[in-house]
């Protein structure tokens, strides 16, 4: 995901010439943070515009944290949070809040998972108390289990099995990461989803559902000192658990372009691209950020305008920069006409990504990245539910969600001498890895 | 100043600041402005932050493509950013992108959207460009053959994306060829069948003063007000549009069509029947019966047929009322053999529901569910002037917005029940199912006569 900095908040009418201090003090917005003696940190956000509430529970794990074997397991056992504690039944998370004007989801990425619950501000003691207790003391029942394993499949079906796009997807990972817990999707193979036992999920809940690996994010119409309280209240007892991760064995450096095609029955060809980037914390993400907006975002960008304008061989092209905790990803993917080649679209998108190692891009298209990427912020902060979000993130993947208001520097600093190094640095032919679909001809229709 | 005079000053919802417990909803002022020649500007001042919404709302949607010609209504909206009279489609993204802003245009039934959205310290910038493009469209034949390639080929691969699929296929298949029976999007036949004066006669009738509404959200001084009402001021009236649509083209039994793709994993199914008109008076208890029966996680759709059975990862009820009576249904996909096991229990849990209706405590449930949603479905000034403009479309006072928990309050176990019973329809209900031949037919034989029919037919 690329992060979403929420700058602007609160800002006055500025024009352009503002100076990245003034816009760092303009958007700052109250937050408080601390920790509990069992590590659990808190993040709280008073706003009452409305009188509802975000509760936010993040934890630092996702399908980076399973082993091959094992794959999807941070995401089905994020379905079972929901599958009840003595205390809690099933139907909490269901009939429950929903009566009490509540609703709630979740999700798992490779590096976090997430569960929120927005709702009316009455009931803040109610909720707190709810994600307390299923940090702890979840059932695990395994009729639940056994059922919950057949949904999981069905959304793997939806999202994978029968998507073109989430194929795609798939197999880049697994081309981009030979060695790095990329190299699977959060949501897991269907052996091993199958593979999946009572032990697999009873371990990974203890080892990772504890208060030293999750962050709080209390967001809306609030008493701080009230939130403090009903927080200690609810979470100082829950112990610490020693967080014991995979070895991570770091990837070489690719040399060789590598590719896979898959053939599958399909109206239209497609083609994506994906060059490995560096971690999240790399000083060279604000540049690749706003270098993907302008290869690849909106009709003006180079790569719409040569492939969709000008060659119209392409329904749409677009690139992104994604930041992760161990290596990003740099993703272009251009969804093709029916009879174009996929071989014309990959030398197109080549020669633009080479303008962009060879040439330097004009002050004027990194105005207009920096423009787009803050309409993404405000659009990110309208509600509390969104800041929330951003809060939560921000702690989860850097511990530090001041970078929220402190990373505008980066993106105001940005060159074009940044955008060409860092074009030059991971977007080299021998580092792409390349999925192309190719359409089978119809089998099953008549 | 060519405006009339402000016609009213009405409110929206807004809460108090304090802290733990906001008081109920303070009124947030708003302004309605009608312009001389008949359109009318909505303004919701928003100071929390620096951006400048536009949302216009044209009056009339893909209802009235005219016959043979499905898909004209989206084609136009959709060319409206491909050049005026003195910028080229190149040119528009260009500029308004530089800016960070963009357009988007979505077309619905009974109405057409356009929207968009700066940083506010680039609204006249974007002010301009939005001006030129609803008012000065040139329609040019060679960005609009560029345009119909895109479409088709757009249409073409619906078919790889399911669910997006059966959601193209069901408008015709419930309401055949009354001026509902097809997505906005038209068919391929019909979009290579339009022209360029097809498209600058729907913009001449449609695109009226008279039948735009703007909503003008977010942060704007006096002098930005002035030029929007410069902006449009002279924007020449016409004559009024009537839109009058035939009654819905009931059927009777059950209708079953099996859209077949050999290679899909899961089957897609929606069930559709007669829906509602968006004026209804019942309109509180409607959504609350949809919601009882499968609009949540707590519903009995989600409850019998993902968590009891596992048998999908989503199913939901829906409705879509309109000017006369929408589609209304079931939407839910499975592996594909558990298709007649999944079929025949929703269907058997709609008829329970329908039969043996909701209990009290349903009722007061969902009724709390709803009250917290409704201060975050507004949330965002943008999405109340989204509301706004819908609501004066279907003729519904913006007081359905000041009212609706009072209104909330009333509704009861009886007023729900009997309005299932009146507008909920057991027998005449249309199944429609995209999968597998192979695995899909007979269990499908088990609930009435199936129509078989390959998917690539409907990619002509």
């Amino acid at each position: 995901m690329r992060l979403l900095l929420p700058f602007l908040f609160l800002l006055p009418s500025l024009g352009f010439a503002v100076t990245p201090q003034e816009l760092e003090k303009a958007i700052q917005f109250p937050v408080e943070k601390y920790q509990l003696k069992n590590g659990l940190t808190v993040l709280i956000h008073q706003d009452a515009s409305i009188p509802a509430i975000s509760v936010q529970t993040w934890y630092r794990v996702g399908s980076k944290d399973e082993l091959p074997g094992r794959t999807g397991l941070a995401h089905f056992f994020e379905h079972m949070m929901f599958k009840g504690t003595k205390k809690y039944d099933h139907d909490t998370w269901g009939k429950f809040l929903n009566s009490k004007g509540a609703e709630m989801n979740a999700f798992t990425t490779a590096d976090y998972t997430g569960y929120y619950v927005n709702a009316p501000n009455e009931n803040l003691e109610l909720l707190l108390g709810i994600e307390a207790d299923r940090m702890r003391n979840l059932n695990l029942d395994p009729k639940e289990v056994s059922s919950e394993r057949e949904v999981v499949k069905e959304e793997r079906r939806m999202r994978y099995d029968d998507s073109i796009e989430g194929g795609v997807h798939e197999k880049m990972g697994e081309l981009m990461f030979t060695n790095l817990p990329y190299h699977w999707q959060p949501i897991g193979s269907m052996t091993d989803l199958n593979a999946a036992s009572m032990d697999d999920l009873r371990r990974f809940y203890k080892t990772f559902y504890s208060p030293n690996n999750a962050v709080l994010v209390v967001a809306g119409a609030i008493r701080i000192e009230d939130a403090k309280k009903l927080i200690d209240k609810y979470y100082a007892s829950i112990p610490r658990e020693e967080i014991q991760r995979p070895a991570i064995k770091p990837e070489e450096p690719q040399t060789k372009e590598r590719r896979a095609i898959i053939d599958r029955e399909a109206q239209a060809p497609s083609l994506s691209i994906g060059y490995r980037l560096p971690d999240q914390n790399s000083v060279d993400n604000p540049a690749l950020d706003l270098l993907s907006i302008i290869l690849g975002q909106g009709q003006s960008s180079r790569l719409y305008k040569r492939l969709v304008s000008k060659s119209e061989i392409a329904l749409n092209a677009y690139s992104g920069a994604w930041n992760q905790a161990l290596a990003g990803q740099f993703s272009v993917g251009v969804s093709l006409k029916p009879k174009a080649d996929p071989e014309k679209a990959l030398l197109q998108v080549e020669e633009q990504i080479k303008g962009m190692r060879d040439k330097l891009v004009t002050q004027k298209e990194i105005d207009k990245a920096r423009n787009m990427f803050m309409r993404d912020y405000v659009e990110g902060l309208k509600r509390v539910s969104g800041r929330a979000h951003t809060l939560a993130s921000y702690e989860i993947l850097f511990g530090d969600y001041t970078r929220i208001f402190s990373d505008l520097k980066k993106y105001q600093e940005v060159t074009p001498e940044d955008i060409r190094r860092v074009a030059r640095a991971y977007l080299q032919p021998n580092q792409r890895n390349i999925v192309i679909v190719h359409p089978l001809k119809a089998g099953g229709a008549t | 100043m060519s405006f009339k005079f402000l016609i009213c000053t009405l409110s929206f919802l807004s809460f108090s600041a304090s802290a733990a417990k906001p008081e109920a909803f303070q009124l947030r002022k708003y302004e309605t402005q009608t312009l001389a020649n008949g359109m009318t500007l909505m303004w919701i001042p928003d100071a929390a932050l620096p951006y400048v919404t536009l949302e216009m709302m044209v009056r009339t949607g893909s209802s009235q493509d005219p016959t043979g010609r499905e898909g004209l209504a989206d084609f136009t909206a959709g060319m409206l950013e491909k050049g005026t009279k003195s910028r080229t489609a190149g040119q528009i993204s260009e500029e308004l992108e530089q800016i960070g802003s963009g357009i988007s245009a979505s077309v619905e039934p009974d109405y057409t959207m356009i929207t968009s959205s700066v940083l506010s310290f680039n609204r006249d910038s974007m002010l301009k460009q939005f001006g030129e493009i609803v008012l000065q469209p040139t329609f040019t034949n060679a960005e609009l053959e560029k345009y119909r390639k895109r479409l088709l080929a757009g249409l073409q691969k619906l078919a790889d994306h399911p669910e997006e699929f059966v959601g193209f296929l069901m408008p015709h298949f419930l309401f055949g060829a009354h001026p509902y029976g097809h997505e906005p999007s038209g068919n391929p036949k019909s979009i290579k069948s339009i022209k360029r004066n097809d498209l600058q006669s729907f913009y001449a009738t449609n695109f009226t003063p008279d039948s735009s509404t703007l909503a003008i959200v977010g942060q704007y001084d006096e002098k930005f007000k002035q030029a929007v009402v410069k902006t449009f001021e002279g924007w020449k009236a016409k004559a009024k549009i009537n839109v009058n649509l035939p009654d819905f083209p009931q059927w009777k039994g059950r209708e079953i069509l099996l859209v077949d793709r050999g290679d899909l994993n899961q089957a897609q199914i929606e069930i559709g029947f007669k829906g509602v008109p968006r004026n209804m008076p019942e309109y509180l208890e409607m959504r609350a019966a949809l919601k009882i029966l499968g609009e949540s996680f707590g519903s009995r759709l989600f409850d019998e047929i993902r968590v009891k059975r596992a048998l999908t990862y989503h199913i939901n009820a829906w409705f879509d009322p309109r000017l006369i009576a929408g589609p209304m249904g079931i939407y839910t996909f499975t592996r594909v053999d558990k298709i007649g096991e999944t079929v025949e229990e929703t269907l058997k849990t709609y008829k329970k529901f329908v039969n043996e209706g909701v209990t009290e405590s349903e009722v007061n449930d969902v009724k709390a569910l709803m009250r917290g949603q409704f201060p975050r479905m507004f949330e965002t000034p943008e999405a109340l002037g989204k509301q706004l403009l819908v609501l004066n479309r279907y003729g519904i006072s913006p007081e359905y917005l000041t009212h609706y928990l009072d209104n909330l309050q009333s509704i009861n176990k009886n007023s729900v029940n009997a309005t299932i019973k009146k507008y909920f329809d057991i027998e005449n209900l249309k199944i429609l199912v995209y999968a597998p031949r192979a695995k899909a037919e007979e269990p499908l034989k088990k609930l009435g006569k199936v129509e078989v029919r390959g998917y690539k037919e409907f990619l002509q």
